[in-house]
């Protein structure tokens, strides 16, 4: 009985009626409140009020044009309505039983999407005739509840890039030599503060080092660690800054670096920060990351080549890099099987 | 070690967890596997914390977590670098398609001028003469402004590219081809979804039916079913033989498949 009401309202509803709007949203909506209350709410007097706007908005033409095709409609329609007025009706009894419930397991769900780092343990058992897998070398597996954090994804915290000057973004000499990428170079005048006397130096970039810069700015924040002095290092940053759109966050020079005798200058990264799991070193010396191989990422020494593709080569790898938990995991496989420990 | 211990004590509850939220064929295929999962759930705990009650074991438990943190992390990079590879190989299509049709146009332009019969005369001339000029500009414009190496000669050479930059971690990035069945369940999936989506709209949007509408319902349980394939069906990071041995290499590999029929569970779950 109800069923019939509700499909009879819809379609006086949606036919639309000869009568004025505002009589027949009245009678509509009265009637549909009669006859079951509960069931037929805001939505459908919703509906009226669109048909209504409809109308009036309409001339009479154009309502008896329309009012085949809307019957049309509805009966093509119908069924799919008394389905949904039986599932609607089921559902309005559920949900006011359970709707206690889906509000606590909702903050259950966030709870646990919180809690990122937390891994699992698993048994897992490969085809070696039934013998547990790895315990020797790998050990149980601890499965991540999501593949990135959410604390790394939404942080809006980048990870810290320190790229070397010298050999790796850029060549000097203090001659002109004949390079072929670029007639000149960049010139930069030098003067020591001990000796008055100043000192040209040529600087040619490494290919695709604006485009290198440009990219990498937008995934970290950019630190320069050179083993150079200040006063030459400090002219060639604000070049390469002026060719890319981002900037360096930090400057570092030859006296930020600790000094072993017979070995070298070594970036000690801890002089950045002591969360050495989100840094990287890119270098083309060894030395330099003595200290922290395992956040370092090696690049060929580069004087003069112009088909030297390592920057552009590093991009993909730097990208990928940005939402590892820890880089020193993948940095650190450079050491083969001693990574596992 | 306590924190050791609470740790573990932790973790355990969690796996209890995802054992529940497992589906129940997965559940099954773990079962076939031999980890008796939902039988044995309480001797295993047992057994775990007899282990962490030794000094050797807690030792061990170092280990894991370090080759399982190298492993999730080697998870990132890889789904990170498949994105990639995925976004570079539209970049190369879309670009070659667009080339091409130019060249296509291009080509029709200059037959129609030199190469027919009949003289082509008037404005239709003029046209076909601006529209070969217009190419030509165009295209001398895309190279010069090194738009052709960005989307076209870049995007080819990615595995080259990146596999040059990552080497130095003995990993290497690998094309995953699929054999002709699993590119039908792909193709199968795919048309299934999108009529399920065409039809979620047109029942939602248009006939206004609610969420809880058992035709809807039943669409969306479709959608759910007909997810894409996910993990490494595409592109797959490998472990450099040289470096690693066989067991380690197995073990990541078994890692990666166990993570991603984990987390389709999940995705399966949460949709429903």
């Amino acid at each position: 009985m109800n069923a019939i009401s509700y499909l009879s309202n819809l379609s006086s509803s949606s036919l639309g009626s000869v009568s004025p709007p505002s009589s027949s949203s009245s009678s509509s909506s009265s009637s549909s409140s009669a006859s079951h209350g509960v069931v037929v709410e805001s939505e459908e007097q919703g509906d009226n009020d669109e048909v209504n706007q409809f109308q009036s908005e309409n001339d009479e033409d154009e309502s008896i044009l329309s009012k085949p095709f809307r019957l049309i409609w509805f009966v093509i329609t119908s069924p799919l309505i008394l389905i949904e007025y039986g599932l609607k009706s089921k559902q309005k009894v559920e949900s006011t039983s359970t709707k206690g419930e889906t509000v606590r397991k909702k903050e259950v769900d966030d709870d646990l999407a919180e809690d990122e780092m937390f891994l699992q343990r698993d048994t897992i058992k490969g085809g070696l005739r039934g013998k547990a897998f790895g315990t020797k070398k790998m050990g149980r597996f601890l499965f991540p509840k999501k593949l990135v954090p959410q604390s790394i994804m939404f942080a809006g915290r980048k990870k810290r890039l320190v790229v070397d000057l010298d050999e790796t973004l850029i060549h000097s000499a203090t001659r002109s030599v004949s390079h072929s990428n670029s007639a000149q170079g960049h010139m930069v005048e030098v003067r020591f503060p001990p000796s008055s006397i100043s000192t040209l130096y040529y600087v040619h970039k490494r290919p695709h080092c604006d485009l290198f810069l440009s990219k990498v700015s937008k995934w970290y924040d950019l630190i320069i660690f050179t083993a150079s002095m200040k006063e030459y290092a400090d002219p060639v940053i604000d070049w390469l800054e002026s060719s890319f759109t981002g900037k360096f966050c930090k400057r570092l020079y030859r006296h930020n670096c600790v000094v072993r005798e017979g070995v070298g200058y070594i970036k000690d990264l801890s002089v950045v920060t002591e969360v050495l799991d989100e840094i990287v070193l890119i270098d083309n010396s060894p030395t330099s990351y003595a200290r922290n191989e395992d956040n370092a990422i090696q690049v060929e020494g580069w004087i003069s080549d112009p088909s030297d593709t390592d920057l552009l080569n590093l991009l993909p790898l730097l990208e990928a890099l940005r939402y590892v938990t820890d880089v020193r995991s993948i940095l650190g496989l450079k050491n083969g099987e001693k990574a596992l420990g | 070690m306590e924190n050791l211990q609470s740790r573990l004590d932790e973790t355990e509850a969690n796996s209890e967890l995802s054992k529940r939220s497992l589906s129940p064929t997965r559940s099954s295929r773990l079962n076939v596997s031999g980890s008796s999962i939902s039988s044995h759930s309480g001797s295993e705990r047992k057994r775990s914390s007899s282990r962490t009650s030794s000094g050797k074991n807690v030792k061990s438990s170092n280990d894991i977590t370090s080759a399982s943190k190298i492993f999730r992390n080697l998870l990132i990079l890889e789904d990170d670098l498949r994105h990639q590879a995925h976004r570079q190989k539209i970049l190369k299509w879309e670009f070659t398609l667009f080339l091409s049709s130019l060249a296509g146009v291009a080509g029709f332009a200059f037959y129609e001028l030199y190469f027919t019969h009949e003289a082509i005369v008037g404005f239709y001339r003029f046209i076909l003469q601006f529209l070969l000029l217009f190419i030509a500009v165009t295209v001398a414009l895309f190279h010069l402004g090194g738009e052709y190496k960005r989307t076209i000669v870049i995007p080819r050479r990615f595995f080259t590219s990146t596999n040059k930059g990552i080497r130095q971690f003995n990993v290497k990035l690998v094309k995953v081809h699929s054999t002709w069945n699993e590119q039908f369940t792909d193709l199968v999936r795919f048309v299934s979804r999108n009529v399920a989506f065409i039809n979620i709209y047109i029942l939602t949007k248009t006939l206004r039916l609610s969420e809880s509408n058992a035709l809807v319902t039943f669409w969306r349980s479709v959608t759910i079913r007909s997810q894409p394939r996910i993990g490494a069906v595409d592109v797959k990071l490998v472990l450099n033989p040289r470096a690693f041995s066989a067991e380690v290499r197995e073990g990541w590999e078994i890692y990666r498949d166990e993570f991603w029929a984990r987390e389709g569970a999940r995705r399966r779950k949460t949709r429903l």
